[in-house]
């Protein structure tokens, strides 16, 4: 991943009358970029790709996509972003290959000839024929993402790519996504909800809170400020607790399911609190370091309401 | 940008070819048309007689099916959300506007073409074409049958450009309510309302129907004026002023529409 960067926002904002949806967002991505969207329902994600794609107008700030003003140099920037906004929609008394025939003279050059392999890649080179109105939400989903790749281009945004989809589709998805970046370099802004999925996918990531950006960074860097987190099971929990809540260099944490504590110790001294813990009395059942999940990132970082 | 447009013009005949909607409603106004020379057959004296009266029952016809036609156009997109298919590609929104104002004025004059040919058709069927005599003394010819032709083309081009404003005056709602069933009932309510409270009685200043500042007053006269030029009356007569104001009132009430149309939409913002 170079650190060009093909999209960045600065300072952007959208007000709805007095409602804010979106203000002072900054975000950059970067060339050959994975990048994770973060964030609750009604964060502001969508209203985001929408001003990006210029479906909507900003009320504050600005964003550039390849250096260029999306609003004046429109056509230039569009040739080479593909998208898919929300619930794919298509003409449902055509085909899913009219459709497709349809964005490709929009899209102009070889994107004709790049449709039976955009039907292929996402598992409907057998239903290209079929009306759109006899597809299923998971298809028409394959058919949304086919289109916003039909122009090859440099950038493609998906919002919420995976909705809709079987655990086999939303692999290969990912895999067709992952084959992008590395073969072509594309590079994929990716709003979502299902975090395993951007954590497996994703490579940077912004999270987006109440129309603000709260977070972001690299994935393996946001996750590794969670070092030190250790995964407890001790009897009696009770008296464990207070005996952690008693040791100076250990912090309880919130949020461990039941029969389980989680605390933050430093790595070189998990022996030395397993031996007082057991010199106290208590039976530890385990001890084992943990690498936070996104999820659990996500939900501690105090972005869940 | 002209090419894009003629792309963008050539999607748009696709997709209204594919659809049920405009076939349904033309063929139910070529049925009425000629229902109506089969029932008139009997009681008009001459061909252009009866070809005149399936003119004036289903020209107003035509005119509602291009108000809702036309207030389909972005409603229907908005609706099943393609507009957030379409507008994120390299188009630019007045194209995509200018693409859809041609197509609806080639429709227009379609289905006018199919409304005076289908009517031509079954009226040389039934009744055939001669020239215009005198009831009484039927040797006289009030117009010979070269005459009327040229009086039908004249009333049925006269009609084309009031149909297209009809049709935009659709459109224009169809920028500004997002609901396709909606705007299609609130055109052609405006439309209804607009045609009867103009109508302020026949014979204003000139031969049109109603206020002549109106483009809806325009729809039907010249249709009147074959009426009754074939049967021999001569209260009308195509006057120059008259011609021009029924060119240029509706012409510039279309325009006015495809111009509010786009800059109303390339404003919006796309939410659906």
């Amino acid at each position: 991943m170079s650190a060009e960067p093909v999209l960045q926002t600065h300072a952007l904002g959208k007000r709805f009358g007095r409602f804010e949806a979106v203000r002072d967002l900054s975000l950059t991505v970067n060339r050959g970029d994975v990048y994770g969207f973060l964030g609750l329902n009604g964060a502001g994600k969508t209203t985001t790709i929408r001003m990006l794609l210029g479906l909507i107008r900003p009320t504050a700030g600005s964003a550039a996509l390849f250096g260029l003003d999306p609003v004046r140099r429109r056509l230039e920037v569009l040739r080479r972003v593909g998208a898919l906004v929300e619930v794919p929609a298509f003409y449902p008394y055509l085909s899913g290959r009219q459709n497709l025939e349809i964005i490709a003279r929009l899209l102009g050059g070889d994107a004709r000839g790049r449709i039976p392999t955009a039907l292929e890649q996402v598992g409907l080179g057998d239903r290209g024929a079929t009306k759109v109105r006899a597809y299923s939400q998971g298809m028409r989903q394959r058919l949304g993402i086919a289109q916003a790749l039909l122009g090859d281009p440099e950038l493609v945004i998906l919002d919420e790519p995976v909705n809709g989809l079987d655990p086999q589709g939303i692999l290969e998805i990912r895999e067709l996504i992952q084959r992008r970046q590395r073969e072509r370099g594309t590079t994929f802004f990716l709003s979502s909800h299902l975090l395993y999925e951007v954590e497996l996918s994703c490579n940077r990531i912004g999270i987006i809170c109440d129309g603000t950006l709260v977070e972001e960074g690299s994935v393996a860097e946001l996750l590794g400020r969670t070092e030190g987190a250790v995964r407890l099971r001790a009897a009696p929990e009770a008296r464990a607790r207070e005996f952690l809540g008693a040791v100076g260099w250990v912090r309880l944490v919130d949020g461990a399911p039941p029969g389980t504590l989680h605390v933050q110790a430093p790595p070189g001294r998990l022996a030395e609190l397993n031996r007082k813990m057991v010199e106290a009395g208590l039976d530890v059942a385990e001890l084992a370091p943990q690498r936070m999940t996104l999820e659990e990132y996500f939900l501690g970082r105090g972005v869940a309401k | 940008m002209i090419r894009r447009t003629l792309t963008l013009l050539a999607i748009e005949l696709g997709k209204l070819r594919r659809q049920a909607f405009p076939l349904v409603c033309l063929l139910a106004i070529a049925a009425v048309t000629v229902a109506t020379a089969w029932f008139t057959a009997r009681d008009c004296r001459n061909g252009f007689d009866s070809l005149a009266r399936c003119l004036q029952v289903a020209v107003p016809l035509a005119a509602i099916f291009l108000v809702a036609l036309g207030a389909l156009q972005f409603s229907s997109e908005a609706s099943l959300g393609v507009l957030r298919l379409i507008l994120p590609k390299p188009i630019h929104r007045g194209e995509w506007v200018l693409a859809k104002a041609l197509c609806l004025c080639l429709a227009a004059a379609l289905v006018l073409a199919v409304v005076a040919g289908v009517g031509a058709g079954a009226v040389q069927l039934l009744h055939g074409f001669a020239e215009i005599r005198d009831a009484t003394f039927t040797d006289h010819v009030h117009r010979t049958r070269e005459a009327m032709v040229q009086d039908f083309a004249i009333g049925v081009g006269l009609v084309l450009l009031p149909l297209v404003a009809a049709a935009l005056f659709g459109f224009v709602v169809s920028t500004v309510i997002e609901n396709s069933g909606v705007a299609v009932a609130v055109a052609t309510v405006l439309y209804l309302v607009l045609t009867a409270a103009v109508s302020v009685g026949l014979h204003q200043a000139g031969p049109y129907h109603g206020v002549p500042a109106v483009f809806t007053s325009f729809l039907t006269w010249p249709i009147d004026a074959i009426d009754q030029f074939s049967r021999g009356v001569y209260t009308y007569k195509w006057k120059r002023p008259d011609i021009l104001l029924s060119l240029v009132v509706p012409a510039a009430y279309a325009a006015a529409f495809a111009t509010g149309a786009w800059v109303w939409f390339r404003r919006k913002d796309v939410l659906v």
